[in-house]
């Protein structure tokens, strides 16, 4: 009898452990970590995240290029998180289909507004928009002489957009130009026949206007490099074409930036719908220094610039 | 018992022969540590260092580290010659590694450079930016105002650039950032609208520059050392003293 009464009891402190959700154990919250694939800037958010947050306790599921709300729903009942970070669109749009109480943050992901509008009130997140105005200080720092931006841009590109960066430019005395370029066949015509002079080029992430059907960013580059116009761009991958200086999102300081928004909301128990969208802080800037060779003569030293990366990356 | 002896002590002679020459098949090794660096081009500050002294006619492998941990668990396996490390770093292991400060490391002939904390008017007393974000390149020391402040009080926000620092708190991103005076003033040159609305809260202690620390047991590192008080900012150097903010070593 004695020997069963042990056995029940035995049986019963097992299941109780086994059925009890870790975050109910422990006072630590768990942090759900879903990514929509196997991206390397994805692994640098995760670092920056535990850099900023050692020992938080994080849980990984990567969708691997596919919706799959079932394996999300699984994922979160298993784990039970206390937050839900999402890195990409994928993650964010499968992940609030079926979570909609919990604390969801989005990063990486395009066209936030969708999550920031909707009904949602566990959703807030960092945009991929660098502000304007950090991106033309920093091109300033590195161009001080620039006084005007051309930008060619496509006529469906959102006005707010060219506005808001206009206003930006104002800030530091800078002319933001604007050039609509309505069919890609016209971008160097309509580069030279701007009715107001510039002295610098920034590309937008205008998808219309730049695509491997319309062929513009060449001609783009060949009128930098003959007019000696010094060219921002908004990726890395653009300097191998040409372009003077890329500025783009710095995926570690991403992650340490989430990580202080998951603070805000589980430790200062603000709400997701009390915090509204933030941009990224951290950026991350390479600079062309063959181009910048050609700009500014053999006078050019690298040395004198602060920044992430020097491409083309030979060791000289 | 002789024998045994004997046996034992052949073993112990060719074990070091064993070792040694394995070392200095591998050639030398030098070890880097700087938490005030971004980890942006570790291999190209690992090429560079690597080619430079070649230059100098020594064969030795750079290693750079991004944190301390992997720094020591390292040490213990491949028994560095000598490591570049921080120097609150050389002097906080000092006792663990017993390792001697050999070249002090200098920017332009400067030993030691100066970070402030900046914040907006709201923050007049460094005690109210307890739990709050602070923007910052990585920051090795513990403490951000001795006495008054640690790292572990604030919630770092970690960027690689200074001028990310000064914007993301222009912008009210964070409450507060450690950055150079230099960075600083040059953000007020280009952008005063954004410098005007924040001030300097506090001056932080000077930090002295990266120094090169010898470990005890290794035969080379004189020579090591005597190759690194050449170095300069032209070639291959370029990466690595960027990676350590400096434009060269003196003897300490």
């Amino acid at each position: 009898m004695m020997k069963k009464q042990i056995l029940f009891f035995t049986w019963w402190i097992i299941a109780g452990y086994v059925c009890i959700p870790r975050t109910a154990m422990s006072a630590e919250p768990v942090y759900a970590i879903i990514k929509s694939a196997s991206l390397e800037q994805m692994d640098h958010v995760i670092a920056g995240f535990s850099e900023s947050l050692p020992g938080a306790s994080m849980r990984i599921l990567n969708l691997e290029g596919r919706s799959n709300t079932r394996k999300i729903r699984e994922f979160l009942q298993k784990e039970q998180p206390s937050l839900i970070i999402c890195l990409g669109m994928l993650a964010t749009t499968s992940t609030l289909t079926v979570e909609k109480t919990r604390p969801v943050l989005f990063a990486m992901t395009l066209d936030h507004f969708r999550f920031s509008e909707s009904p949602q009130e566990n959703v807030t997140g960092i945009s991929m928009e660098i502000p304007p105005e950090s991106l033309f200080t920093q091109f300033r720092i590195l161009a001080p002489d620039i006084r005007a931006i051309g930008v060619p841009h496509h006529p469906a590109m959102p006005h707010a957009y060219i506005e808001n960066a206009a206003r930006a430019a104002k800030r530091l005395g800078i002319t933001l130009i604007s050039i609509e370029i309505t069919s890609p066949r016209e971008m160097l015509r309509a580069l030279k026949r701007s009715a107001l002079p510039f002295d610098s080029l920034w590309m937008v992430p205008d998808a219309k206007l730049y695509n491997q059907t319309t062929q513009t960013l060449p001609k783009l580059i060949k009128f930098s490099a003959t007019n000696k116009k010094p060219l921002l761009a908004f990726s890395e991958s653009f300097l191998k074409a040409g372009a003077l200086f890329s500025i783009s999102i710095d995926y570690r300081s991403l992650g340490s930036q989430l990580a202080l928004l998951s603070r805000r909301i589980l430790e200062d128990h603000v709400s997701p719908k009390d915090i509204p969208p933030m941009p990224p802080i951290g950026t991350f800037t390479v600079l062309n220094t063959d181009v910048a060779r050609t700009l500014w003569g053999d006078g050019f030293d690298e040395t004198e610039y602060e920044v992430d990366k020097f491409y083309p990356e030979t060791t000289d | 018992m002789k024998k045994q002896h004997l046996l034992r002590l052949l073993a112990v002679i060719i074990g070091a022969w064993y070792c040694a020459c394995a070392h200095d098949a591998w050639g030398q090794h030098v070890f880097m540590l700087n938490p005030e660096s971004g980890v942006a081009d570790i291999r190209k500050v690992k090429e560079g260092l690597d080619a430079y002294f070649r230059t100098q006619g020594i064969s030795a492998t750079t290693y750079v580290f991004a944190n301390a941990v992997d720094f020591e668990d390292s040490v213990e396996r491949l028994h560095p010659d000598i490591a570049i490390v921080a120097s609150y770093y050389a002097q906080f292991r000092q006792d663990r590694f017993r390792w001697n400060v050999l070249l002090a490391g200098h920017n332009n002939q400067q030993k030691t450079f100066h970070k402030i904390l900046i914040a907006s008017e709201k923050f007049s007393d460094i005690a109210a930016l307890k739990n709050k974000s602070i923007a910052t390149v990585p920051f090795g020391l513990p403490e951000i105002v001795p006495g008054k402040l640690t790292m572990q009080e604030i919630r770092a926000v970690t960027v690689s650039k200074d001028i990310d620092a000064i914007m993301a708190l222009g912008f009210e991103q964070v409450d507060a950032a450690i950055v150079t005076a230099e960075s600083f003033e040059k953000l007020r040159a280009i952008n005063p609208e954004v410098a005007d609305k924040l001030y300097i809260l506090q001056e932080l202690p000077p930090i002295a520059y990266p120094v090169v620390v010898g470990f005890p047991e290794s035969p080379n590192v004189e020579s090591l050392a005597r190759a690194l008080t050449t170095i300069s900012e032209s070639g291959q150097a370029k990466s690595p003293l960027r990676f350590l903010g400096i434009t060269g070593f003196v003897q300490e």
